[in-house]
Formats: structure tokens, C-alpha cells, sequence
């Protein structure tokens, strides 16, 4: 079986049904190792304390969160798992969408939804009823320390899930540097036209 | 598996993303500034989804429940609403 990525339920109004989450793609670039240039041995990262000038293991490491400048919260694990949103282990419908009303500029990852039982009725009844109807669902889920809304759609006997990025996530000044500029571009143009 | 559809249709609307946020982000801020203050950080619970036993009645209840699609909109305006009154 493949790598899970995400585990939980999927709550379609009062019905839920256990299914899990399988990465759809991986990037496939070259990769390199970092060597000692002298001897072409691997080399190592360490974690290295600036303040008493020494090595330190990763069991002494916390993670800090810096409200002023210099000064610290320590936040634990159990401490971010205890405030997990609910959409943690239930991945949760919010709305349904016509299929192709989101833009693909959202579409961050995609991933393949299974059933985690071998014969799932209610995922099955899930899917064909998007199919049929030429629906996508929007869901909300938590994953990678972080809360996702998800557009799920039908794909041949199963269902993809799309995390999809927040609207202030996009960057809408980018959007207009490059529109502009494109409006001014045609303008010249049509000028030396 | 027409009440599956029918509940689709009562849940239809526009793809709006202004509408939600990141909920983890949140709670993560919450707990940071309730550690700062010194307070007890609130807990979330996790919802535990039992066995659905009738997909059927369940769907049935859905449908019943979900008049509305905007539930997390009206949630927010009811909330803002409150504060105001205060």
C-alpha cells in the first residue's frame, strides 16, 4: 500500500465513512549530495547552540514561537495537537461547487481518496452522486500542521482531492503588476500599429 | 441515492473562498498568546464519528438539518452581531 498521508473520516452531512489520503504526484528533479569538497565524504548537519558555542542533539531542540523581537513561547507537540481544529480527523463538507467552477490558479497538491474499508458503500454512494449530479465538494481538512479547504471530485472509480490555497494566499498584487502590464503592452501596439 | 443527491443540491453554491479561513492557524495564535498571559489553554475537541448504521436515515437527517449552505457565514454574522451588543 502506498505512503497514507492523511487519515480520518469524511462527513457528508450526517454520514461518515473512514477513507485515507495517497500523494497523486511528486516532483522529480535531479537530486545531489553535499560532499566535502577535500575528501568527497557525505557531510552532516548538526545542530549547533550559538550561545554556548556547542554541538546539541535534536532531543534538545523546542520549538519557539517570537511574539517581540528576542522573546520566546515554547509550544509543544501535544500542546498544537491539543487545539487541532475538529477537521483534524474528520474531514468536513462545507458546500458543493458545479464542476469547473473553482479556477485551477487555487490547486496547490493533489491526492488520491480511498476507502478505508475494502467494500465502502457510503464512499461509493458519494461518489456516483457527484458524478451524476456534476458536482465537486468543498471540504475542509487538517494536515501538515495547518487547516486546508479541499475541492473533491470524481475520477474514474474513485475520487481526487485537491488542497486548494486561501483566498489571501493568492497574490493579487503579482496579479495586477502582470495585468497592467499586459494592458500596456497591447496599447503600444495598437500605437504602432 | 437520491437523497445523497438532493443533499448535494441543498449544499450547492458558488465556489466562495473569502469565506473560510484557516481554523489551525487560529487555535495556534489563541494558544500562543494564552501561554503569554500565563492562562489555561482551551482545548479542542477532536468529534469522534461512530459506525453509521443506515446510510439511508442518515442521509435523511442530513437533509433535514441543512436548510442552509452558508452554516459557517451565518455563524460568524450571528457572532459578530453579539459583540456588538455587548
Amino acid at each position: 500500500m502506498p505512503a497514507t498521508v492523511w487519515k480520518g473520516y469524511l462527513s457528508f452531512g450526517l454520514v461518515s465513512f473512514p477513507i485515507r489520503l495517497f500523494a497523486a504526484a511528486r516532483p522529480d528533479a535531479i537530486h545531489f549530495h553535499m560532499l566535502h569538497k577535500k575528501d568527497e565524504s557525505r557531510v552532516k548537519e548538526v545542530w549547533f547552540c550559538a550561545e554556548e558555542n556547542k554541538r546539541i542533539e535534536k532531543s534538545d531542540i523546542v520549538k519557539g514561537y517570537e511574539y517581540a523581537k528576542g522573546k520566546y513561547i515554547i509550544v509543544d507537540d501535544e500542546e498544537l495537537k491539543k487545539v487541532a481544529p475538529p477537521t483534524a480527523t474528520t474531514m468536513e463538507i462545507l458546500q458543493f461547487v458545479k464542476t469547473d467552477d473553482v479556477d485551477p490558479i487555487y490547486f496547490e497538491k493533489s491526492y488520491y481518496v480511498a476507502p478505508e474499508e475494502a467494500t465502502s458503500k457510503p464512499y461509493q454512494l458519494f461518489r456516483k452522486a457527484l458524478a451524476d449530479t456534476g458536482y465537486d465538494a468543498v471540504a475542509k481538512v487538517t494536515m501538515h500542521g495547518r487547516e486546508h479547504i479541499v475541492v473533491i471530485r470524481t475520477v474514474d472509480d474513485g475520487l481526487v482531492l485537491h488542497t486548494v490555497y486561501f483566498a489571501n494566499e493568492l497574490n493579487e498584487g503579482n496579479r495586477r503588476a502582470a495585468l497592467a502590464a499586459n494592458s500596456a503592452q497591447r496599447k503600444w501596439h495598437w500605437r504602432s500599429n | 441515492m437520491a437523497l445523497a443527491k438532493q443533499l448535494i443540491k441543498s449544499l450547492a453554491a458558488p465556489f466562495q473562498p473569502k469565506r473560510y479561513i484557516d481554523e489551525y492557524r487560529k487555535n495556534v495564535e489563541r494558544l500562543i498568546s494564552q501561554k503569554r498571559r500565563g492562562r489555561e489553554v482551551t482545548p479542542v475537541d477532536q468529534p469522534k464519528p461512530g459506525k453509521v448504521v443506515d446510510i439511508m436515515d442518515a442521509l435523511k437527517r442530513s437533509l433535514e438539518n441543512s436548510a442552509k449552505p452558508a452554516k459557517e457565514a451565518s455563524a460568524k454574522r450571528a457572532r459578530g452581531r453579539k459583540r456588538k451588543a455587548a
